[in-house]
């Protein structure tokens, strides 16, 4: 395009994080946009079963991100089709029976971009994901404190996150009531045993564990009951993936027939090595990195050494639960100087194995396929 | 050094206060690259920046006219980005020439 100009030094990449945020995160963090803040975990945080809070991605879709907030004044306002609205403060909810839970939160477009062809969006590596141990209480219970009337369909769910413009929609989610009511979901006011950050959504968010993130609203504000089904964009038009099998499509032929993104496919990243690292010949390597899904569990996880030839069995971590990572070990000793590369495949207790290709879809959304891990080996 | 010299200025020697363990606070990262001049690059700083950084633009890979004309349809017909008629296309053009392909 004629008159217009470049950068000067080239199209700026992910920049450092300032000082302002070092309060809340490691300085390594990717700043992959500001305004609002996402922030992607370097991979070489996942070495620990638990993802340190300090280190854990933050994602915002609008730029009204609460910045400041008083526990004297916070309150989650329960509402909508109820025996009673309530409004209860932290107080209240550290009354209501605790529950600890350990689950991975996951972006629905970790990896997008590694899609092909590439896609609009937050262009996530990898490190979109994070595992806690998240406390708080049951959303079953939260909900029976205001009392759930008869014939509520939905359960919709805000938090204090605001549009910058009137008509942007703002960012309500919904569950079904059998869903939010399971007893799994709940209203977490704890990370690793400590308060959440705020860009992780203090002072308490909804943990769905298996499904992605886009569920798990932070910073909550409001719930209401609804005896309805939910209509908010951020269901009926955003975050839906083909309803075709593993969420696939064509680029040049788009799926007419959409549905809300839902519970995680099964997904193993490679921790170490990282791509472009340097091994030794005839020298042992400890490869390790995580696996999970949407709740079954993972029962295996295979590395190859040959380009997917042949597999052999990795040694599994400790099993902190069916929606936490499952992390994976492997001893490599390459016999071979030269260019080499090492895949991961896990496979779930549901009977999940990772795909061998890439699935494409729109949005940029679920990447799970084995991917090789290019390294060069040096004598 | 301003402030020290007010807090000596009015004597006060007392320790701050301790924070308020009730009210927590989060400053936001900041840190938007100025985009190369050119036409519609005015247009551009008016439609896009009131909700998001220029970041949001240049973190993206070179995309299509294609996905660039459906992304700026998004933002005016979804999102209600305050886009005339007119600047639409102006905004298109930078957008693919900055960081796009035909």
């Amino acid at each position: 395009m004629l008159g217009v100009g470049a950068w000067a030094c080239g199209k700026p990449g992910p920049a450092a994080l300032d000082a302002n945020i070092k309060a809340e995160k490691v300085s390594d963090l990717i700043l992959l946009t500001d305004r609002p803040p996402n922030l992607e975990t370097p991979l070489h945080y996942f070495s620990t079963d638990l993802t340190p809070n300090e280190a854990f991605f933050v994602r915002w879709h609008l730029s009204g991100v609460p910045t400041s907030i008083d526990l004297r004044t916070w309150r989650l306002k329960i509402g909508g089709h109820v025996e009673h609205p309530v409004e209860l403060s932290l107080d209240d909810l550290k009354k209501l029976e605790p529950v600890t839970t350990v689950a991975v939160n996951q972006c629905s477009g970790n990896g997008r971009s590694l899609f092909s062809p590439r896609v609009p969006g937050v262009q996530w590596g990898r490190g979109a994901m994070g595992n806690a141990k998240w406390k708080g209480v049951r959303l079953k219970d939260v909900l029976a404190k205001a009392g759930v009337k008869a014939g509520a369909i939905d359960v919709s769910v805000r938090g204090l996150d605001r549009a910058p413009l009137a008509t942007v929609p703002e960012f309500v989610k919904s569950l079904d009531l059998a869903h939010a009511q399971d007893g799994e979901v709940l209203v977490a006011y704890e990370m690793n045993d400590a308060p959440l950050p705020m860009l992780n959504g203090f002072p308490a968010r909804l943990v769905v564990p298996g499904y992605y993130s886009t569920y798990w609203t932070k910073s909550l504000d409001q719930i209401d009951v609804l005896p309805n089904p939910f209509e908010g964009y951020w269901i009926k038009k955003a975050y839906r993936i083909p309803a075709t099998p593993a969420a696939e499509e064509d680029p040049a032929s788009l799926s007419k027939d959409t549905t809300p993104i839902g519970k995680m496919n099964v997904q193993s990243v490679v921790v170490k090595p990282e791509r472009g690292e340097q091994l030794h010949v005839n020298a042992s390597y400890k490869c390790e990195g995580v696996a999970f899904d949407g709740g079954t569990g993972i029962s295996k996880v295979e590395v190859s050494t040959d380009g997917g030839a042949t597999w052999l069995p990795c040694e599994l971590g400790p099993d902190l639960g069916r929606y936490s990572f499952r992390r994976f070990r492997f001893n490599w000793t390459p016999n071979a100087a030269g260019p080499a590369s090492l895949r991961a495949r896990a496979t779930s207790v549901g009977g999940e194995t990772q795909p061998d290709n890439p699935r494409w879809n729109r949005a940029g959304y679920m990447k799970n396929h084995i991917e090789p891990v290019d390294v060069t080996v040096i004598a | 050094m301003g402030i020290l010299f007010f807090a000596l200025a009015c004597g006060r020697t007392e320790p701050a206060p301790a924070p308020d363990s009730n009210v927590h606070t989060v400053v936001l990262p900041s840190d938007e690259p100025s985009l190369p001049d050119g036409p519609g690059k005015a247009d551009v700083d008016m439609a896009c920046h009131s909700c998001h950084s220029s970041r949001y633009l240049t973190s993206q890979p070179k995309l299509s006219r294609k996905t660039w004309t459906a992304e700026v349809d998004k933002m005016r017909s979804v999102y209600g980005a305050p886009i005339e008629d007119a600047s639409a296309p102006k905004i298109v053009d930078y957008l693919v020439g900055v960081n796009g392909t035909e």
